[in-house]
């Protein structure tokens, strides 16, 4: 398969104008455009539109954004409010952030649009803690939006209107979640809350809400631009479209690349990558972000990178974020740091996560510190599994997948550490 | 009625001598034995001498202690729980330092009413009691028979117990 | 029927539940426990526990039941082997920091885990690291709070915030480092902190009244109500059947009066009964001093003085008495002639029929004021307020009164009646415990107190229960029902009526 044109790409085309975090700028580039077509449009037509796309959420999960939307109870009643998910806090991503501090009015052009399909008339930024400078960057965007129009009161001389307010998290992954999201934006613990209810029918203050990733709400004004089914052109199957992958680890150009979805792996590492970093070789390849269970370098070779191609070989695409292991890399560092991050992260809520995430670490640092005993593998196993599917929210399932996963596919280099004997220590 | 003949012992029987010396036999037999022979004596000189008993001779109940010589009972009343004379009575009270949290304040047993079955001693979840060798439980008031916690501390010479749990 | 159903199967057995009920409420109605820890029918829907995974037919995963709510032709399997294995695993997660000090837990022989744990684990513990340190013993008022004991299954924080809308108890931190506590350490504030205690499924917290006093499998339990005020909480009653003695009062669920709690009162102050306050045997002043008196003595004097002078007599009954006691006092005294009731009780706050905190706490500190209305009512007998009572009384109407079935410290209204009566009326009081207004009495008879009798009882929402004895009766008291029929017979026999 052929790699994406430059000239083809959706997010990324004009990414390196310089100033384009300007409106002027934006705007010299046809800016703000689809905009005044969605607005000319009927709402049901705009999710249509999206609908015919096959735009899939680029937050993780993969569900289908106009499905999405039309789950929405518009005649309820109650206020409807957009949530912008811009909490990337999954180790290895780092896709959204390109959007935010170098393009934020194709996000906030994204959300108007959104915000208008869905009949939602106050909508949030829910930033990262973390990203501070790109706060600041989206914070000048919204008021020079406000002071062209395009957000506030009857936006172009339509009947929508629009307040855009940007939130700041306080650096919680779970805060990502989408119900978690909601519960910090509410003021509360920033802990994800149990479905049923839908947010989709009561979410941000008892309310319909929607949640979507910056990445999926800027694609939307493309979408709009040139249609839906301009739109499925790209991508193969079930994955429509292209997708920021974020690309990391012993590479040589390490970074966030645009690329058509069903793109062979390899050939993806080889073209943006440049290849392994020193002529290492290739151990392992974790392919949507530090959740997802790994694919070996056979896997690797045969793997495309889209939704179907990943569930074959039992991992998923999720949040886009492709971390390349070496040869001399040890997985057992790699999986203590990873069972620390979620133990760290784990909102305590539910006893599976809570406890669980705290005993993979416990026995992840003690295999580490080669204080491993061969019965710590399969508990290792057992603990993991126990914490699959039995939670409120995926973090859970998030913690135990690449310990499965590592374990499944690379138990020799586990086990060469552990020892015979009971005494455990920490 | 007289259709019975009155029944008329043998002549060696109506002597007795002879049964008496058969009887004495015996008793002979073991005052010479144990006359030249005091070693095997089977009758030992209590409470002088003491006749050794099995290490697992279930006599008063020991309290056991810690390595800093606090009562290592917890008060769960487990004991008391299983006794099936119901003769351990325990009020609990609670411990200044949080990590023990629970004592006893009382810890009496009436042994009158103890069958020494050693229930006790195998409910007990931390080794806190024990049945203790000491058998010599006679007294002339029978209040003395209710054993306090303090007795049966003692009757263990502060015994530590290091059994962790 | 108004309500839409739903017909769902259940373990292969039918089950017809009104539209949004859970799962979980749909198995309980069908006698089909699931295991649970978080999940509690008078509290809001948490799901954090994790434990009361159930298979529903045609969804791959499984499903927490308490917050799937139940639709039609649903088919949910609770016990295949997937859901034990899952709820298995679950509770041993459950386990792993869960320091096992059950021989020092207070909660041991009525702990969720250690139910479950029989049920479900019954394996050895995997877990040799070192387990989470979270800090014991700490004291928050009425309760002790054990954090390491502590699943945070958030019902306690649920009480706080839905019941009480105190907001005290919250849980701090977040994954294994979560803990439950109070802002600042500082104490609970709120009147229901003894049910915090009975909801939290493990011994994270537990009553300081009942800490350590008792081993749980000592107790007997008796289903009886609480008469300490007129809202009349169902209750369980714990005694040791050893010592004969109280340990503990709990509520006892009935959605209709007090779904799940009983205030702290009506908890904690059953204390009387056992008080070195109470009247031991019936007692007489004469020549400046009290002396014991026999029952025999006390009916022969007190009924000889009653029938001579039948008019000059006020009988005040109290409103703790039950209505077998109220209508054999007023059938037995009428019928020796005396023609003037009142009753002791706060009358300005009888015909509230609503708690006036909102939750369960009544302003009339009576049981029974509406069955004191309903027997007078159905005897057909006339009777006088409190106000008209003490007029009387003041102008030296009556020589005599009798008050009848007082109970406790707390008597609302004895204090006015008399207060009222004259140096010279001779007064007659039948209480459980010594008042402060002994100077005033010739005599008094020892009376049973609520835990020692049995009878009717009408709540502030006429709503009759039952009330049943959970100690035998303490010293030489006699209820009320013993005291009519003595006074009739003026002497000693066993009464004709009472047991």
């Amino acid at each position: 398969m052929k790699l994406l044109a430059p000239e083809r790409r959706i997010l990324t085309k004009d990414i390196e104008t310089p100033n384009l975090f300007r409106i002027e700028t934006y705007e010299a580039q046809g800016g703000y455009q689809s905009l005044k077509k969605a607005l000319s449009l009927t709402q049901d037509a705009v999710i249509e539109e999206v609908k015919k796309s096959g735009l899939r959420g680029r937050g993780g999960a993969g569900f289908p954004t106009g499905q999405k939307w039309s789950f929405v109870p518009f005649q309820s009643g109650k206020p409807i409010y957009l949530l912008c998910n811009a909490d990337e806090s999954e180790p290895g991503t780092f896709k959204d952030r390109v959007i935010l501090e170098k393009n934020p009015h194709l996000l906030i052009e994204g959300i108007i649009i959104s915000s208008y399909a869905v009949r939602c008339h106050k909508s949030y930024i829910y930033v990262r803690g973390e990203y501070a400078e790109a706060a600041k960057i989206i914070e000048r965007a919204i008021e020079e939006a406000y002071q062209k129009g395009y957000l506030g009161k009857n936006i172009l001389g339509s009947n929508h209107s629009l307040d855009l307010v940007l939130h700041r998290g306080a650096g919680a992954y779970i805060c990502g979640e989408e119900t978690g999201l909601i519960s910090s934006l509410e003021g509360k613990k920033g802990q994800p809350k149990l479905k049923p209810p839908f947010p989709a029918v009561s979410g941000f203050l008892n309310c319909p809400t929607v949640v979507n990733n910056v990445e999926t709400l800027a694609t939307i004004p493309w979408i709009i631009k040139n249609g839906g089914d301009a739109y499925a052109q790209y991508g193969v199957g079930t994955a429509k479209g292209t997708r920021l992958f974020c690309l990391s680890g012993w590479v040589n150009r390490p970074g966030v690349y645009e690329e058509e979805m069903g793109i062979p792996l390899t050939d993806f590492i080889e073209h943006y990558g440049g290849g392994m970093k020193d002529g290492a070789k290739l151990k392992a390849v974790i392919p949507g972000g530090s959740s997802t269970p790994p694919l070996t370098p056979e896997e690797v070779s045969q793997a495309t990178l889209d939704y179907d191609s990943m569930t074959k070989f039992g991992t998923f695409l999720g949040s886009g974020g492709i971390i390349v292991i070496p040869e001399h890399f040890s997985l057992l560092l790699l999986l203590e740091r990873l069972t620390e991050f979620y133990w760290d992260e784990s909102c305590g809520q539910c006893t599976p996560c809570r406890e669980g995430t705290g005993w993979l670490y416990k026995m992840m640092k003690a295999i580490e510190h080669g204080k491993g005993r061969t019965k710590d593998f399969e508990d290792l196993q057992k603990t993991a599994r126990s914490m699959m599917g039995t939670t409120i929210c995926a973090l859970s399932d998030a913690a135990a997948m690449p310990v499965l996963g590592f374990l499944k596919k690379f138990p020799d280099e586990i086990k060469a550490h552990l020892k015979e004997g009971t005494e455990a220590s920490v | 009625m007289n259709a019975s003949k009155k029944y008329q012992l043998p002549v060696q029987q109506r002597v007795y001598l002879f049964a008496i010396l058969q009887g004495m036999r015996i008793t002979l037999k073991h005052f010479f034995r144990n006359l030249f022979n005091p070693k095997g004596l089977p009758t030992i000189q209590y409470p002088e001498k003491r006749r050794p008993y099995s290490k697992r001779f279930r006599g008063l109940q020991i309290l056991t202690v810690k390595e800093n010589g606090d009562i290592r009972c917890t008060a769960c009343m487990l004991c008391a729980t299983n006794c099936p004379a119901a003769c351990i009575h325990i009020t609990a009270t609670e411990h200044p330092d949080p990590k023990v949290e629970k004592v006893p304040l009382e810890f009496n047993i009436d042994m009158l009413r103890c069958v020494f079955c050693g229930m006790c001693e195998e409910a007990c979840p931390v080794d806190a009691i024990r049945m203790g060798p000491n058998y010599e439980l006679a007294s002339f008031d029978r209040n003395d028979f209710i054993y306090t916690k303090e007795d049966l501390m003692r009757n263990g010479r502060n015994t530590v117990s290091k059994v962790k749990h | 029927m108004s309500e839409k159903m739903v017909k769902l199967t259940i373990n292969d057995k039918a089950v017809e539940v009104p539209a949004g009920t859970s799962v979980f409420a749909a198995a309980a109605m069908a006698g089909i426990e699931i295991p649970h820890y978080c999940y509690h029918p008078d509290l809001s829907v948490a799901g954090v526990c994790r434990m009361c995974m159930v298979e529903i037919e045609k969804n791959p995963r499984l499903q927490i039941s308490c917050n799937t709510p139940a639709t039609e032709g649903m088919v949910v399997k609770t016990k295949t082997d997937k859901v034990k294995e899952t709820v298995k695993n679950v509770l041993e997660l459950h386990l792993i920091n869960h320091p096992l000090d059950c021989p020092i837990c207070d909660k041991a022989g009525e702990c969720k885990l250690q139910d479950f744990y029989s049920g479900y684990g019954l394996y050895e513990s995997r877990m040799d690291y070192e387990k989470v340190h979270k800090p014991k013993v700490q004291d928050i008022g009425t309760i002790m709070l054990d954090s390491e004991r502590c699943i945070l299954c958030s019902r306690c924080v649920r009480f706080t915030s839905e019941v009480t809308k105190t907001n005290e108890l919250g849980i701090f931190n977040r994954g294994d480092r979560a803990v439950l506590g109070t802002v600042d350490n500082k104490p609970l504030k709120n009147d229901y902190t003894g049910n915090l205690a009975d909801i939290c499924p493990v011994g994270a917290l537990t009553a300081k009244d009942f800490r350590f006093k008792q081993r749980v499998w000592f107790l007997d339990k008796t289903k009886t109500v609480c008469t300490l005020c007129a809202h009349g909480c169902n209750t369980v009653v714990s005694r040791n059947p050893q010592t004969q003695k109280l340990f503990r009062v709990e509520p006892r669920r009935n959605p209709e009066i007090n779904k799940s709690w009983i205030c702290d009162r009506g908890r904690w102050d059953f204390h009387y009964v056992h008080d070195e306050n109470r009247v031991p045997e019936p007692k007489r002043f004469v020549d400046g001093k009290w002396t014991e008196q026999t029952w025999h003595g006390a009916f022969q004097t007190l009924g000889e003085e009653i029938t001579t002078e039948p008019t000059s007599m006020l009988v005040a009954l109290s409103a703790q008495m039950t209505n077998e006691e109220m209508t054999d006092a007023v059938n037995t005294l009428s019928s020796l002639g005396v023609k003037d009731f009142t009753w002791v009780v706060d009358e300005s706050v009888v015909s509230d029929s609503k708690p006036f905190d909102g939750i369960l706490k009544h302003r009339d500190l009576t049981p029974n004021a509406r069955g004191f209305e309903m027997v007078m009512k159905s005897l057909n007998i006339s009777w006088m307020g409190t106000a008209q009572a003490v007029e009387k009384l003041k102008s030296k109407r009556f020589t005599r009164l009798l008050v009848m079935g007082l109970e406790g410290y707390e008597m609302p209204g004895l204090a006015n009646l008399l207060l009222a009566a004259p140096a010279e009326t001779k007064v007659a009081l039948h209480a459980t415990s010594q008042t402060a207004f002994l100077e005033k009495c010739d005599w008094i008879l020892p009376n049973v107190s609520a835990f020692e009798k049995s009878g009717t009882l009408i709540n502030a929402q006429g709503m009759s229960q039952k009330l049943k004895a959970s100690v035998p009766k303490q010293f030489l008291s006699r209820d009320g029902q013993q005291v009519a029929w003595g006074l009739l017979q003026k002497s000693d026999r066993k009464p004709l009526s009472a047991r």
